[in-house]
């Protein structure tokens, strides 16, 4: 186990690294002078070249990727050229608004897609079976900032959400855990926290909409797959109801695919939050990395991808664990490789 | 074996039935209560909060709600009061008296004193960003007394006055309990120490930032809205649905989204001033368009006309001169026609038929993007091939540090961060600038240096105008640029907003003029 472990994070330290290279090779590339943004719109050419001695633009490109290293595995990922707020801490801020929009979305996702892909495999072959396969491939197949803007424009006229912001103007909520949902709370404010649960209704169904319709397909495929094996024919042959097979039998064996799929979900939703959150107004990692393209600061941008990065690399990560604990085929394969 | 649906089929819609009212069990109505006070709502992009910062458009306004800058400009231009009273530039236009207002205060209720006033000016020169491209010419300020300013200058500059207006003064001792290492850059990006009309509530992240009315502001007007917001927007169509939705009251849109507002009752769409022009700068030292002739005939080969019908969709003017007519100072020229004849002759003169000519541009802005094809199109007919190339604005940037790689052509807009039109004139055709960016045709003429040194010197505004007149001349007899047109913004705002004009000082809405009904 240490041995799959050791290698499993030397991996992950190998992607990180390989991320934030071709990040900082991409940033270098691309046309553009980091020290012009840096001192403003309208520079003097004296305050454009103190400002690139002062950020250390002026190095050779070889000593500023390894400060860049250096600094990356201190945990330090720079400071923004537009803000002049270290990055990790503008990160720490908007994160929670992140996490409060990917985890409501994966529950929607969870709770809409599981008993859909399930009904479709109890229908094989029927009227609903058909509707839904043919709903989760227009659905799987729509693009995220179409279905916001048009789940905007629909709800805009009757305004019967939210379709902008993360809370009403007229709430206040004192700032504890970062967490609108939690602080509501905390504040005893009930009213603030329907109002900030009403909020990542539209985002949320956004967000989970394309990835409910993999799942679904994704379930109902492993299903029917299952119900075919010689354990569940054995089930039915002892008495066992349709209904009990497919939920305490095939069920089991189904979601191990699932539970793979919808972890890999998560690093789709934190890439998909960039655009649910700038077109929803929301503030978040998403949003913030938005911001920082538009007002090209390339060192926001280098973290905020670096970061993305890294949180789905350890999704991946806990994603072959969660795997490896439910299905025991996979822990002695995997073990078996890793001696 | 297919097991039997009805009681999965039960079982499982009960489920989903059940995510389906936790979904929406959020209250119908999220607005606030009927007795909210009034609040107001704009779309803004957000960076920062520092005043250090206020060269950037959107900072500025937001710095222009929670601060008071030292001097302001009206509608029409001229300088006016805020911070500091009276104003008095020596005759060696070396130094600047101020006097400033005795009973204004900042958030925590602490007067503000010259002390702060100087820490401002201080704290911007150090910091040697943003802001500080207003104070080049700044060597040091004295606080003579609590409401008395000596500003030294390094070299006589009487246009240094207006840059007054975009400078914000912070409170000093609040500033310096958290100046750390940065000059308290990270604190003030998202904190406040300002004696503004409005107090900071709430700033979240280049997202939004929320403020109430400030009560013991010196020129405090209740009619002001009592919650003043600035949300970030990345897109129109969120602008325009957050607009139909009720929760943004003000957000400039592109005149075809507007136009879907246009006979609404609820909304009321007004066309401002952009305080900027778009232009088509020449390498005037290299190449083919180093010779005034064939400059002048390109001049004659574009359809302005068309450029502000079609590509603006009527929300414009023809640029008649280099200087946006918000400025004043502008001459009367002729009213630019095509002339496709006359270019080719001109072209003849020049010896240079069947050129080819490469244009840099900015495709990510609409009118530029437009512009080019129009451009392209129209030089075609003089038998001039133009290729277009793209680019992003800090790679045109860099291409403007040396002579060889200015583009022959290149369209960018350009305006002047406060109505003076030295700061437009001086970075565009100082030869000083050739090679540094800012003069982007790489133009040098002695005659120009020489007005330019004689403005800066100049105590009398209207001697200045017609010192800024006779170079706007001579520019134009050399075709050193060519000024297309001058866009307006439209607006859109919900019926109950009144005040939205423009400000040449702030370059959009004049943040403090708006009331909600």
């Amino acid at each position: 186990m240490l041995r799959f472990l050791g290698r499993r994070i030397f991996f992950m330290v190998l992607s990180v690294w390989g991320l934030a290279t071709a990040v900082f090779v991409m940033i270098k590339i691309i046309p553009g002078d980091e020290a012009s943004v840096a001192a403003g719109e309208s520079a003097t050419p004296e305050m454009i070249e103190a400002t690139r001695e002062r950020l250390g633009l002026d190095q050779p490109l070889p000593l500023q990727y390894v400060s860049f290293l250096a600094r990356l595995v201190r945990g330090d990922l720079g400071t923004s050229i537009i803000t002049h707020q270290p990055i990790t801490a503008n990160l720490a801020d908007v994160l929670p608004a992140t996490i409060e929009l990917v985890v409501s979305a994966l529950l929607l996702m969870v709770v809409i897609a599981v008993p859909l892909g399930i009904i479709m495999a109890a229908n094989r072959g029927n009227a609903i079976d058909f509707i839904g396969r043919v709903a989760a491939v227009v659905v799987a197949g729509m693009p995220i900032f179409w279905v916001a803007f048009m789940i905007q424009f629909l709800v805009a006229g009757s305004r019967a959400l939210p379709t902008s912001g993360s809370i009403s103007i007229a709430y206040s909520v004192p700032h504890v855990t970062g967490f609108v949902t939690i602080d509501s709370l905390l504040a005893g404010n009930g009213a603030a926290f329907a109002d900030v649960i009403a909020h990542l209704v539209l985002p949320a169904i956004v967000l989970a909409a394309p990835q409910a319709a993999v799942i679904v397909r994704t379930l109902r495929a492993s299903l029917l797959g299952e119900l075919e094996e010689d354990y569940a024919l054995l089930a039915t042959s002892k008495g066992a109801s349709r209904s009990r097979t497919l939920l305490r039998h095939a069920l089991q064996n189904a979601a191990i695919p699932t539970v793979t799929t919808i972890g890999l979900q998560v690093g789709f939703m934190i890439a998909g939050s960039v655009l649910v959150e700038s077109v929803f107004s929301r503030p978040g990692i998403g949003s913030y990395l938005s911001s920082a393209v538009t007002q090209k600061d390339t060192f926001a941008v280098l973290g905020s991808v670096i970061f993305i990065g890294v949180v789905v690399i350890l999704v991946n990560f806990i994603v072959d664990l969660v795997h490896m604990a439910i299905d025991p085929r996979v822990k002695r394969d995997t073990l078996g490789a890793a001696a | 074996m297919h097991p039997h649906p009805t009681r999965v089929t039960a079982l499982t819609g009960l489920a989903l039935a059940a995510a389906l009212v936790l979904s929406g069990c959020a209250p119908s109505s999220p607005g606030p209560a009927e007795d909210t006070p009034t609040t107001f709502v704009a779309q803004t992009s957000l960076n920062t909060l520092d005043p250090l910062l206020s060269d950037t458009i959107q900072n500025d306004v937001v710095d222009d709600l929670l601060y008071d800058s030292i001097l302001d400009y009206d509608d029409n231009a001229q300088i006016v009061p805020r911070i500091a009273t009276e104003w008095t530039v020596a005759d060696d236009a070396l130094s600047i008296d101020l006097t400033l207002r005795d009973d204004v205060v900042f958030s925590d209720g602490t007067p503000l004193t010259a002390a702060d006033v100087v820490y401002s000016l201080d704290r911007i020169a150090t910091a040697g960003i943003g802001a500080a491209s207003f104070l080049t010419d700044y060597a040091s300020a004295t606080a003579v007394d609590d409401t008395h300013v000596t500003i030294t200058l390094a070299r006589p500059n009487t246009t240094f006055l207006g840059a007054l207006s975009k400078i914000y003064v912070v409170n000093s001792a609040v500033v310096e309990q958290n100046v750390g290492t940065d000059n308290a850059q990270a604190w003030l990006a998202a904190n406040a120490a300002g004696s503004g009309p409005y107090i900071l509530q709430d700033y979240t992240q280049a997202t939004s930032v929320k403020m109430s009315l400030n009560a013991d502001y010196w020129a405090y007007d209740a009619d002001r809205p009592d919650t003043y917001v600035l949300e970030a927007f990345e897109e129109s169509a969120g602008i325009s649905t957050a607009l139909r939705g009720g929760s943004l009251n003000l957000g400039t849109l592109p005149a075809t989204d507007a136009a879907t507002f246009e006979n609404n009752p609820d909304y009321v769409v007004t066309d401002l001033p952009s305080g900027s022009g778009s232009f088509v700068f020449f390498n005037t030292k290299s190449g083919p368009t180093a010779d005034p002739k064939v400059r002048e005939a390109i001049e004659l080969a574009y359809d302005y006309d068309g450029h502000v019908k079609t590509i603006l969709g009527g929300k414009g003017t023809v640029a008649s001169s280099v200087l946006p007519d918000i400025l004043g100072c502008d001459i009367d020229m002729p009213d630019k026609k095509q002339n496709v004849k006359k270019a080719k002759e001109l072209l003849a003169e020049a010896g240079a038929e069947n050129l080819t000519l490469t244009l840099m541009y900015q495709p990510t802005l609409p009118e530029h993007n437009a512009a080019a094809t129009l451009l392209q199109s129209n030089l075609r007919d003089i038998g001039i091939t133009l290729n277009l190339q793209t680019t992003t604005f800090p790679a045109y940037n860099d291409a403007l540090k040396s002579i060889a790689t200015t583009p022959d052509l290149a369209i960018a807009n350009d305006r002047a961060r406060y109505p003076d039109p030295f700061v437009m004139l001086n970075r565009q055709f100082n030869s000083a600038f050739v090679e540094k960016g800012s003069n982007r045709g790489q133009y040098s003429n002695p005659e120009v240096d020489e007005i330019l040194a004689e403005a800066q010197v100049t105590p009398d505004a209207a001697d200045r105008c017609s010192l800024y007149q006779k170079l706007e001349e001579v520019v134009a007899a050399d075709h050193a640029v060519m000024p297309l047109a001058n866009a307006e913004l439209t607006y859109v705002s919900s019926a109950n907003v009144e005040g939205v004009q423009f400000s040449p000082v702030r370059l959009v809405f004049d943040p403090l003029s708006i009331r909600v009904q």
